[in-house]
Formats: C-alpha cells, sequence, structure tokens
C-alpha cells in the first residue's frame, strides 16, 4: 500500500513534471518578470550590467569586495582588462550569468542608471496623466489646404467658413483686408478672383523664363518673391527684389520687359501670401480620441456588432433552411484565416475596390473613418466564431418553442424574451466576456492594416500603444506597466463574468 | 396544422414561400459577407495593371503568372514563399504534438487526483486566460535571448508552455466525464500509469485530442505576435506580413501571396470543419 501510494505520487509528479515546467517557463516567470521589469526604467534594449567599467572602480569596489571566489571569477570571467582606454570590457553576457552579474552589481551598491529600480514610478506616472499625451482625447486642426496644394482648391471658400475661420480670427487687418481684396462673395461663397491671380504658377514660370535678357535669373528671383510671399512681406518687396536684379540685369531687360516682369512678380508673391494665409487660417477643428477613447470605443462597438450580429446570424441559422451547414460554414470563413491575411484583404478594399465604387479614395487614412473601418474588419472576422456558441445555446432552447414563436407573429416577442432569453443566457454571458477580452487585446488587424501610422490616423489601442513604447520607443518598464494595468481590467471584467454565470446558474 | 381548416393550405403555401425568400436572403447575405475573398481570388489572376483599372470585373486575361512570381521572390531574410510554408509546418507540428502530449498526461492525473496540490495547480493553469500577451512579451524576448531560442525549434518550445493551460482546461473537462472503471479494472490487472494512461486512457480521448488539435493548429499556424517578437522572419505569416511591405504597389502578387498563404488553412477548415465547430461551442458553453 506504501508503495503503491509512492508510485502513484510519483506518476503524479512525473505526469505533470512536463506541463507544469513548460508553462512555468514561458508563462509564469515571464510573468513574474513582467511586474519586475514593470518597476524598472528599463529601455529594452539598454545592458544591464555596465558594457564597461573604470579599472579603479572595477578593482577596488567590486573585486575587492566580493567576497566569494566563484562571483569573483565569473566577474573576471566576462569582464576584461583593457589599460590603454583604462577601463575593464564586457564581454556578451546571457543566460544566468546575466542575472548573477546584475545581483553581484547590485550588492556593491553599482547601479546601471539604464536599468534602475524606480518603484511604482511607473504607475504613478500612468495614473496622474505622466505619460505620452497621445494617450488621452486631444484638440487638434486638421488643415483644409496645404501650402503644396493647387490653388484650384481654395478657389471658392463658404460663406460660413470664412466667417468662422477668417473674420472672427484674423486680427491683422492687412491680412484680412488682402482676402477680401482676393475674394468677392457671390451667391455660392466667397468667390477668387478671377483678375486677382489671373495666371497659374506654371504660366508665370513660362512667362518669366520667356522674359528676354533675363536668363537663368528667373528661377531665382521665382523663388525670392515665392518665399516673400509666403512670409507675408509687403507688396514693396516684388520692386525690391526686381532692383536687386536690376545692376546686373537691368541693361538686358527691355523696358517692356520690366514691366511684365513687375506684374508677373505680384502674381507669384500673391499666389504665395494668399496660399500661406489661408492655410494657416483654413481648418477644422477635431478631436482625436486617444488610446484610451479608442481603445473603450473600439471595445464597445465591436463587441455590440459582434454580438448583435452573431445572435441574429444564429437565429437565422437555427430554422429548417436547407442551405443552413453551407451558409454557417461560410460566415465562419474569416475566422480560420490569420487576422494579417484578413487585415491586408481589407486593405486591398478599401485602398482599390472602394474608390473605384464609390469615387471616393480618402478611406483608410482617413482619421473620420479609420476607426470605424477597424471595428468593420475586426466584426467581419469574429462573428462566425460567436455564431457558432450561440447556435450551441440554442440547442438548449426547444425547437417546438422557436417553431411555435416564429409561425406566430404575436407571440415572437414574448417567447423571445420569457423563455429564449434566459435559455441564451449561458451563451450571452460567455459571448460577451470573451468578445470583450478578444477586442481589448486586439492587435494584428490593426498593426497590419496600419504598420507604421496606426498613430498619425488616430487607431492606436492599448496593445498597440503598448507594443511600440516596447519595441520602437524604448521604454519597456512603463510598457511593461500598462501591460498590468491590462490585467487588471481583463480580471475584473473575468471576475464579473464569473459572479454573473454562478447567479444565474443559483437561479435555475 | 392538421387539414380540417381549409385555409391552411394556402397558409402553409404562404408560409413555404416566405421560407424560400428569407432562405435566398440568406444567401445573398452570406454572398456580400463572403465577396472580399471572393474579390482578391478573383484578382489574383489578373495583372497588376489589370487590378489597377479594372479592379472589379473578372480578369480579361486570367493567368497564373502571378503565383509563379510569388514562388520566385525572396522575401525578407532571404525566406521564400516555401520555405516559409515549410518552416510554419515544421513548427506547428513540433507544438502542436508536444502541447497535445503533456498536457494530455497533466490534465490526467489532474482530473484523477482529489487532492488540494491537483485543485491549486489546476487553478494555475486556469491564471493563463487573463494574463494579456503584452505583459510578458518582453520578457518572452529577454529569455528568447538568454535561452539562444530565437530560432523555429525555440518558438515551438515556447507554443508547449503558452498552450498547454487551454488544452489542459479542455482535456480536465473530458477526461472528468468518462467512467472510471476502465482503468480501474486495467490497474487490478497490474498494469503500470505509464502503460494505463497510454494504452488506455489516451485512446478514449480521441474525440477531445482531434479537437484541441484541430484548434491549436489554427492558433500556431495564424499567430503573429510571438513569431515577430522572436524571429522576425521565416513563418508563413510573417511572410505575408513582410511581404505587404517589401512590394506595395505589385497588386497581382500581393493578391496571390495573400491567396496562396490562405489556401492550406482554408483546405484545412473545410477538411475538419465539424471538429472546428465541435470544439469552440464544448468549449465556450461547458468551460
Amino acid at each position: 500500500m506504501v508503495i503503491n501510494k509512492w508510485k502513484s505520487r510519483s506518476s503524479f509528479i512525473l505526469f505533470l513534471l512536463p506541463a507544469l515546467a513548460f508553462y512555468f517557463f514561458f508563462a509564469i516567470l515571464p510573468l513574474l518578470q513582467g511586474f519586475w521589469l514593470s518597476t524598472t526604467n528599463w529601455d529594452g534594449t539598454a545592458p544591464w550590467t555596465p558594457a564597461q567599467i573604470s579599472i579603479p572602480v572595477f578593482e577596488k569596489k567590486v573585486l575587492d569586495q566580493t567576497p566569494n571566489p566563484s562571483d569573483r571569477a565569473l566577474l573576471l570571467k566576462y569582464y576584461t582588462k583593457n589599460p590603454a582606454a583604462g577601463m575593464y570590457q564586457r564581454h556578451d553576457l546571457y543566460g544566468l550569468d546575466r542575472y548573477r552579474l546584475l545581483m553581484i552589481f547590485s550588492a556593491r551598491g553599482i547601479v546601471n542608471p539604464d536599468f534602475q529600480n524606480i518603484g511604482l514610478k511607473n504607475y504613478t506616472d500612468i495614473f496622474t496623466g505622466n505619460i505620452d499625451p497621445k494617450f488621452f482625447p486631444q484638440n487638434y486642426h486638421q488643415a483644409k489646404f496645404q501650402e503644396g496644394d493647387p490653388l484650384d482648391n481654395i478657389r471658392l471658400i463658404s460663406q460660413d467658413e470664412w466667417q468662422r475661420r477668417f473674420t472672427n480670427h484674423i486680427h491683422d487687418q492687412t491680412e484680412l483686408s488682402f482676402l477680401y481684396q482676393a475674394y468677392t462673395l457671390t451667391p455660392k461663397g466667397y468667390e477668387l478672383n478671377k483678375s486677382f491671380i489671373p495666371l497659374s504658377s506654371t504660366d508665370i514660370q513660362t512667362a518669366l523664363t520667356a522674359i528676354p535678357g533675363l536668363g537663368d535669373a528667373w528661377n531665382d528671383f521665382y523663388g525670392d518673391v515665392t518665399d516673400a510671399g509666403a512670409q507675408l512681406k509687403t507688396p514693396g518687396i516684388v520692386d525690391e527684389l526686381i532692383q536687386k536684379l536690376g545692376p546686373v540685369k537691368a541693361h538686358k531687360i527691355a523696358p517692356s520687359g520690366l514691366v511684365q516682369l513687375q506684374s508677373l512678380g505680384q502674381y507669384a508673391y500673391k499666389e504665395a501670401y494668399l496660399k500661406h494665409l489661408v492655410a494657416h487660417y483654413w481648418y477644422v477643428a477635431k478631436i482625436r480620441m486617444g488610446v484610451l477613447v479608442f481603445t473603450i470605443f473600439f471595445t464597445v462597438f465591436n463587441v455590440l456588432f459582434v454580438n448583435v450580429l452573431a445572435l441574429l446570424l444564429a437565429f437565422a441559422l437555427d430554422t429548417k433552411i436547407k442551405s443552413r451547414n453551407i451558409l454557417r460554414s461560410v460566415f465562419f470563413i474569416p475566422n480560420v484565416l490569420s487576422l494579417i491575411i484578413v487585415a491586408f484583404i481589407w486593405q486591398l478594399i478599401f485602398t482599390q475596390m472602394l474608390p473605384k465604387l464609390t469615387g471616393y479614395s480618402d478611406w483608410i487614412m482617413n482619421p473620420d473613418i479609420a476607426p470605424w473601418l477597424t471595428v468593420l474588419v475586426a466584426t467581419w472576422q469574429g462573428v462566425g466564431y460567436y455564431t457558432i456558441i450561440y447556435l450551441a445555446g440554442l440547442q438548449n432552447v426547444p425547437q417546438e418553442l422557436l417553431e411555435a414563436s416564429s409561425i406566430d407573429g404575436a407571440r415572437v416577442w414574448t417567447n423571445f424574451r420569457k423563455v429564449i432569453l434566459p435559455m441564451m443566457f449561458p451563451a450571452i454571458t460567455i459571448c460577451l466576456f470573451l468578445s470583450t477580452a478578444g477586442a481589448l487585446k486586439t492587435f494584428d488587424i490593426i498593426f497590419a492594416l496600419y504598420p507604421s501610422n496606426s498613430t498619425a490616423v488616430g487607431v492606436d489601442n492599448v496593445v498597440i500603444n503598448i507594443f511600440y513604447d516596447a519595441f520602437r520607443d524604448k521604454h519597456a518598464g512603463a510598457a511593461t506597466a500598462k501591460a498590468v494595468l491590462l490585467m487588471a481590467v481583463i480580471l475584473i471584467i473575468s471576475g464579473i463574468q464569473i459572479t454573473l454565470t454562478k447567479k444565474k446558474e443559483v437561479e435555475l | 396544422m392538421s387539414s380540417e381548416n381549409s385555409a391552411l393550405p394556402r397558409r402553409a403555401k404562404t408560409v413555404q414561400l416566405g421560407w424560400i425568400i428569407f432562405e435566398l436572403v440568406m444567401i445573398l447575405l452570406a454572398m456580400i459577407f463572403i465577396y472580399p475573398t471572393i474579390y482578391i481570388l478573383i484578382n489574383s489572376f489578373k495583372g497588376t495593371q489589370e487590378i489597377v483599372v479594372n479592379p472589379i470585373g473578372l480578369p480579361p486575361h486570367p493567368s497564373f503568372e502571378n503565383f509563379i512570381s510569388v514562388l520566385q521572390r525572396e522575401g525578407a531574410g532571404g525566406y521564400t514563399f516555401l520555405q516559409s510554408l515549410l518552416n510554419t509546418l515544421l513548427i506547428t507540428v513540433i507544438s502542436v504534438s508536444g502541447v497535445i502530449l503533456i498536457s494530455s498526461m497533466a490534465a490526467y492525473v489532474l482530473a484523477r487526483t482529489k487532492s488540494k496540490a491537483s485543485w491549486v495547480i489546476f487553478s494555475i493553469f486556469a491564471f493563463f486566460t487573463v494574463i494579456p500577451f503584452q505583459l510578458i512579451m518582453v520578457p518572452l524576448v529577454v529569455l528568447a535571448t538568454d535561452l539562444q531560442f530565437q530560432n523555429i525549434w525555440g518558438l515551438s518550445l515556447m507554443y508547449w508552455g503558452l498552450g498547454a493551460p487551454a488544452a489542459v482546461f479542455m482535456y480536465h473537462g473530458f477526461i472528468k466525464s468518462i467512467p472510471y472503471s476502465l482503468e480501474e479494472s486495467a490497474s487490478m490487472d497490474g498494469a503500470s500509469h505509464t502503460r494505463l494512461f497510454f494504452q488506455i486512457v489516451l485512446p478514449l480521448l480521441t474525440p477531445i485530442t482531434a479537437t484541441i488539435t484541430i484548434l491549436d493548429i489554427l492558433w500556431v499556424w495564424n499567430d503573429f505576435l510571438l513569431p515577430y517578437i522572436i524571429l522576425k522572419q521565416g513563418t508563413l505569416v510573417l511572410f505575408q506580413f513582410n511581404f505587404f511591405g517589401q512590394f506595395t504597389q505589385d497588386f497581382g502578387a500581393l493578391t496571390a501571396s495573400l491567396v496562396m498563404s490562405a489556401t492550406p488553412i482554408i483546405i484545412l477548415y473545410f477538411a475538419m470543419q465539424k471538429f472546428i465547430i465541435k470544439g469552440i461551442s464544448a468549449g465556450a458553453v461547458k468551460g
């Protein structure tokens, strides 16, 4: 009996050990290390122990003070004296030795400023808002016109916008009167006078090259005039610039040419001046959601759409239609594809098909639309999965009830509320929980749709932000602290789910 | 629904017509739903220029040129499509077989031992569900560097650890539902625990093993972030990801590459659909 007990205990350990060891090594240990790293200021790449250290410090403060001979041997194994540089230099360091050296150094009080314990500072920074402002909602101005855009884009400005952006906003009287010279109020809005700048910039440049005697100097002249316009200098600058040309070129340029040069210069100057003014003042005031609000936005809408659509689909497929198995397969297909493939499929849809179909090309990079597109792609990918869970949940509902309710319309709602919904409750709870946790952790789709510009478009969620913090912006410690808080959120959500399920089970 | 009432047959007919219309509407919806993938499939037979000019219509001169060109190209790190496919196959086989083996063993002793220790260990496994990957991501990179694990073998071993909890969970639930009597009679015959498990219990677990295998294949095959931070290149998904960064404007090759990397998993899906659906419904509603 004793032998038997020993035998069963040893086989208990033997059977359990492999799974437990791998799980411990690649999940629990990293988790504990994550907690530890979240209290450091590590950037993710800085060496933990100094790459080099001056000879006296190393010998007096480290080597002599280290009592353990094996520790001393370890130090000398990795650090080689380089008298020419006055330093001990370290070799490549991996594995357990890295942790041992770190402990030896910290026991001697030598702390690497790039890898030190900063307590809960990462957390207090997050809670006091002392982090990247992109984390929070922000007002920003989206320019409706860039200085490099063609003049045609500002031929018409609506009266309302004129009022809001120019009349109410511009306090400089010369700037305002310049705009009133350039534009005339028509029923359509403020229209740019044809006579104000009658030539296009290419026309101006061709005309300049054609002025006899000016030669190559036209290029510098044109550049200087447009620069002056963009710097909002007074109109007199054009004459000054012509004067500047004067001593060299005057004898070569005929008087008629000079007149032409003057008017062309004025046009070029006015165009640059106007473009600068409009680009500066004509914008739309917008709010960028920021990481925090976008995460909530994405999670709420993704969970909502996925669950409502999956529930509807499940009801539709749980009927006697003949093609229900094929349809179920079709709706599930996106779920077996890699999220990277899913994202790229939609990227091609957004950049090629939709522009061709609608004639409107600004989809994926439009900060107003992009958040919805990410929700669309995630919903498309996820809906099949939840449909299957709801279908399984519907198996608990007696079939006659469903059929009766579908025949007699009056009873549909009552049946749904009183019978079907309570029966479906476990499925609804699990789907809500799974989809919320999944939406919070959505990474691949956004990362593949926006490989480098998710921040600019405003579709960074928390996990994307953590990823960039850890590997691009070199704040590994702070990133891990955010991940710890994310875990707290997930813990709370699963706690709610478990209590809900338990409570409902008791009631049933 | 008897024939006593003469109005019923007509009503039955309208009901039937309603069902037909409903079915047609559902089929139409499914076609709209799946259209993006069809769109990619159709365009993979067009040249880049044809895609730009006419992305929506059928290919005027269908050809396999795009597919051949994808096969010939070297992606990031010099990995071709076929090499990436082979690597992914290798990683998936090593990872999933390992997960199956270690998890079924662990779940077996956990389910058959009613001690406090077994409950605690099971809870530790269950705890994995709340750990976001972003929390262990940086430490995993550190660990992979320390262990020199930045290769497909190391990655596969990492999957053993990361896949074990869910598999243990599913095996645990299944083992509890099979009767103890078979094992009892075998152990009376003097079979050792190891023999008992591999000869009697493991064959009984086949249905759940099939389900876990297929779900884990889908997971490992499609996983992006772990291979990305550990390997950067060399798996099929990474090939796909890097391919889009490399040949941004070559739409013919891009669509073809999508079709090629999706095909193996789609075939697997249609072959194993039953197990996938069973696994999801069982895992979710019971777990």
